[in-house]
């Protein structure tokens, strides 16, 4: 019969129960059970037992877990601090490579972090951002300006709607002065209340009503008025003729908004206004819905819509694929990337790479840590063992060890802060981002700073401190051998770890590095050198296209001056889609890019002529293909002196000539056909003045040049641009991305190695007795050097090959966003590797050099 | 009154002890109280008043000897202490003098 008492209550109790207390409660316990088992049974007896053992759960009763050592606590805590600081005191290179890497990892991330922030927190500055939403289709971001009116009638959850077009850049007349407006625009008054702008100064419900009102914002403002003068009612002049006066003044939008509004005058009664059609995108369209979810049930509608609106049919338009679509503007910034962009943006990829790379570097500075921590720990044993002779238990040992991590890292972290503090103004400048250093003090911020401190102190201090714990008395306070295993397959784990991050991080580095200099340095079918545009814009351009021949007389005379052309847009600018067609064969019409020049055009980009002549005489308009433009129209023979038309503009010539294709875009994009336009007059589209220089003085020949026009349209800023910067301009966001990324990567790299040096002294000193005895017994220096690497080397090949895959993987996906890439050769992956290898190597032998090169007595001696 | 802090249970554990004379351990003063008030006591609510007491320096305690029934586990005998008595007696005292205070009427009123 079983009549013991459950065996789990009882374990219960004997770990809760005060132990004075605990015999007699037992007996008590024990002897009501043997009484109810034969008053009430076996089983009812058993319940009994568990219900009496879970009241005994009160104050009087439950022992004090702190026991007797919980009043030393404090002290003893303050003990630990204090052996920690003295140690760091007393072995100042470890302690400070330890610290210094641990500063270096906390402040990269925190940087990272910050940025990464930065970054998601675009748009957020309006105060509706959630609510407010682009119209806008599949691939491109501007629609008709014809949209919005009609979306209000039939969309009631729309609450507001409003349009921005953008003027280009532009000078306006400000009393004597021009004054650059780069991002000027034409707005509905809706915009105002859409995107909640803090009015300064002015009405803020008819600030757009008249067609003459311009709405300021504050820098633009303080850059033109002095301070105290009278902004209101002050007037500017565009090209020459509109009159606008200042009607209100409001805050400068948020810095991490996909918008850069200069100044807005009202878009109604503006051509953009009147321009009737449907298929151009021109300006963009911002939604204000009553609520966020009404995002999808506007959706659910749109293809109607745009049915209706486009008088396609359904079939048509999901064919052609271009699907109006709203978007949340939350979401531009990191993911939009479709024509007409108010601005190049950024992408999600970059925040994982940003978030891998802040995840590997703290992992590189945890392992390093635990390696250096350990490897210090041989000094420690003896501390070891007299803390437990004295009576510490386990427990307290690793509470001390944690404690003295924490204290590294909690150090770290305050040294972190202020150098991410002092190198967020450099970041800013290197990287082109905008990253407020108050960010540092935001709630959030803190938070997961301290998290961070948290993990890694836990990460980095838990190993060592369980480690260092465990060590007997014996082991710790016996004079001579000191046997301190470092667990075999952990340590592998750690270098092939380490390895692979820094093997990864390196090709990586190369890989992109060689795609920036190939996109640097490929022929893109023009001479970019050497040609310098001018903008023409104010008094300027009507000086300039007014008097256009005698300022291409003066302009030849400058010294340096080769060429010199008029054109509507230079490379960088976004070329618009127009369709274009022969006369003979209107079916076969394509779409094309277009661009507006003179016939000096082509000689002053240097493109290379292929067939056809361009002429100079102007009596009609001519058309200068592309070579991709001129087989798309399937119409090799005969093509030059074709009637041709564009359909858009109405005008009607002929094909003079070919070009070869010539990148007009990023290399991020094919070439695509596209059509340079020879009008009869260019003035009315000229934006640019393109003039193709010597190399030889440079500086000279702007100057020349600045002077001449200066002296044509005094006071009108001279605005101008090199094509290579041009071009340089149109990777920013790579450059930008990669400095950020080669910086880190280093960081890590460096890093990483650090650690491996760190490691290979451990593991050469905890073997330098063998090493003697080896020595002795015969062995030579090489064959010591062999013994130590050999094990690593294995473990170092392997974990190239693990590495070659996952590095191949990531640069296929990043080089699949470039239209020309590099093709990568497999020395790009091994290559890298080896060096790694070689650099480990390095760090074996050095490390061991000494330990293997000195007389085996010494090592030896001791015992 | 005052001087001697004694709750409602504490003092049913006093008297219960000091009726047991010499027989006070754990489970007979929870069976006694049991029989004589017709109340559940747990072991728990028990030994952490006595525990109480003993702090308090109203009881004592005596290890007494083992038996089988208890899984050889001792019994713990508790004695009143002179100073217990006297916080027994003036309990008592403070509850005869707030009685006697009571005007008659008071508790002729029948309460509906």
């Amino acid at each position: 019969m079983n009549n013991q008492p459950p065996k789990l209550p009882l374990r219960l109790l004997r770990w809760f129960c005060d132990p004075r207390l605990l015999t007699y409660i037992e007996g008590d316990l024990l002897e009501l059970f043997e009484e109810r088992v034969s008053n009430k049974g076996n089983v009812k007896a058993k319940w009994f037992f568990v219900w009496e053992v879970i009241k005994l759960f009160r104050p009087g009763i439950i022992r004090s877990f702190g026991g007797t050592y919980r009043l030393n606590q404090y002290d003893m805590f303050r003990n630990y601090i204090k052996i920690a600081y003295r140690n760091m005191m007393r072995y100042k290179l470890y302690s400070s490579i330890n610290v210094l890497g641990l500063t270096i990892g906390l402040a990269v991330a925190l940087l990272l972090l910050i940025h990464i922030r930065s970054e998601l927190s675009y748009e957020s500055g309006y105060q509706n951002h959630e609510r407010i939403f682009r119209v806008a289709s599949t691939h491109w971001a501007k629609k008709t300006p014809v949209l919005a009116a009609h979306l209000e009638q039939e969309m009631p959850e729309i609450e507001k709607i409003g349009r921005l077009y953008f003027l280009q850049s532009k000078v306006m007349k400000f009393g004597n002065e021009e004054v650059l407006m780069e991002k000027p625009y034409y707005a509905d008054p809706a915009i105002l209340d859409i995107f909640t702008l803090n009015f300064l100064e002015g009405d803020a419900k008819h600030a757009l009503d008249d067609p003459s009102d311009i709405v300021l914002t504050r820098s633009v403002a303080e850059r033109v008025f002095k301070p105290g003068e009278q902004r209101l009612g002050a007037e500017f002049i565009l090209m020459g003729s509109q009159k606008y006066y200042v009607s209100a003044i409001v805050e400068d939008l948020p810095k991490n908004s996909h918008l850069k509004i200069d100044c807005m005058m009202p878009i109604a009664g503006t051509w953009v206004e009147t321009a009737e059609s449907r298929g151009w995108g021109g300006v963009s369209t911002y939604a204000l819905l009553h609520a966020q979810e009404d995002a999808q049930k506007i959706e659910a509608r749109l293809l109607d819509f745009q049915a209706r609106f486009l008088n396609e049919t359904k079939e048509d338009i999901l064919a052609e694929g271009d699907l109006y679509e709203l978007n949340p503007i939350d979401e531009i910034h990191l993911t939009s990337h479709r024509e007409k962009e108010t601005e190049a943006n950024s992408d999600m990829s970059y925040l994982y790479i940003f978030g891998s790379l802040g995840v590997f570097i703290l992992l590189v500075v945890v392992i390093n840590f635990i390696n250096l921590y350990v490897s210090q720990s041989l000094n420690r044993l003896k501390e070891v063992g007299v803390r437990k002779v004295v009576g510490a238990g386990k427990g307290q040992l690793i509470f001390q060890f944690l404690t003295e991590a924490f204290f590294l890292v909690g150090m770290s972290a305050v040294l972190a802060f202020g150098l991410v503090l002092l190198a967020i103004p450099y970041y800013n400048d290197f990287g082109n981002v905008e990253i407020n250093a108050l960010e540092l003090a935001s709630p959030t911020v803190l938070l997961m700073a301290m998290g961070l401190v948290l993990i890694v102190g836990f990460l980095a201090g838990g190993y060592p401190s369980f480690y260092l714990s465990k060590f007997g008395i014996r082991q710790g306070l016996k004079t001579g051998e000191q046997k301190v295993k470092h667990k075999q397959y952990l340590r592998s784990g750690m270098v092939a770890f380490q390895f692979i991050i820094a093997v990864f991080l390196l090709t990586s580095t190369v890989i992109v590095s060689q795609q920036m200099d190939y996109i640097h340095h490929k022929e893109l079918g023009f001479d970019h050198e050497g040609v310098v545009a001018f903008k023409l814009h104010g008094a300027l351009w009507y000086q300039v296209t007014t008097n256009a021949d005698l300022a291409r007389r003066e302009l030849h005379t400058k010294s340096g001056v080769q060429s010199v052309s008029l054109c509507s847009e230079i490379i960088g600018d976004r070329l618009g889609w127009e369709p274009f067609g022969l006369d003979k064969n209107p079916e076969n019409a394509i779409t094309a890019r277009f661009i507006r020049a003179d016939p000096q055009f082509v000689e002053t980009m240097g493109i290379k002529l292929e067939k056809g002549a361009i002429s100079k005489n102007l009596t009609g308009t001519q058309f200068i293909l592309n070579e991709s433009a001129a087989s798309q129209l399937q119409q090799q023979e005969n093509l030059i002196g074709q009637a041709a038309n564009n359909d858009y503009q109405r005008v009607k010539c002929h094909v003079s000539a070919v070009v070869n294709d010539f990148n007009f875009v990023s290399l991020h994009s094919e070439i695509e056909p596209m059509v340079i336009e020879i009008p009869k007059d260019i003035r009315a589209a000229s934006g640019y003045l393109l003039m193709r220089i010597n190399a030889g003085n440079v500086k000279e020949t702007i100057s020349g040049i600045t002077e001449y026009l200066e002296s044509m349209a005094p006071g009108t800023p001279i605005v101008y641009h090199f094509l290579d910067n041009r071009i340089e301009n149109l990777y920013t966001t790579e450059n930008n991305m990669f400095a950020i990324f080669e910086l880190f990567s280093s960081v890590v790299i460096g890093l990483a190695c650090l650690g491996l040096f760190a490691l290979f002294a451990f593991i050469t000193r905890a073997r330098t007795k063998e090493l003697g005895i080896r020595k002795t017994l015969g062995a030579s220096i090489s064959q010591l050097l062999l013994l130590l690497s050999k094990g690593y080397l294995w473990l170092l090949l392997g974990s190239i090959v693990l590495v070659i895959p996952l590095t191949m993987f990531f640069s296929e996906e990043w080089l699949s966003n470039f239209a020309y890439k590099i093709d990568v050769r497999w020395w790009q992956f091994v290559l890298p590797g080896f060096f790694v290898l070689l650099m480990a190597l390095v760090a074996i032998v050095a490390q061991s050099w000494r330990a293997v090169i000195q007389n085996p007595i010494d090592s030896l001696r001791d015992e | 009154m005052g001087k001697y802090q004694l709750g409602e249970f504490e003092e049913v554990v006093m008297l219960t002890v000091a009726v047991l004379f010499g027989n006070a351990y754990g489970v007979s003063v929870k069976k006694e109280i049991e029989d004589r008030l017709v109340r559940n006591v747990s072991v728990g609510a028990l030994q952490s008043a006595l525990k109480r007491l003993e702090d308090k320096g109203y009881l004592t305690s005596a290890e007494g000897e083992s038996t089988s029934e208890r899984g050889g586990r001792p019994k713990r005998y508790f004695t009143i202490t002179a100073l217990g008595k006297k916080a027994i007696e003036d309990t008592r005292e403070t509850r005869n003098t707030l009685y006697s205070a009571i005007p008659e009427v008071a508790l002729d009123v029948k309460i509906v």
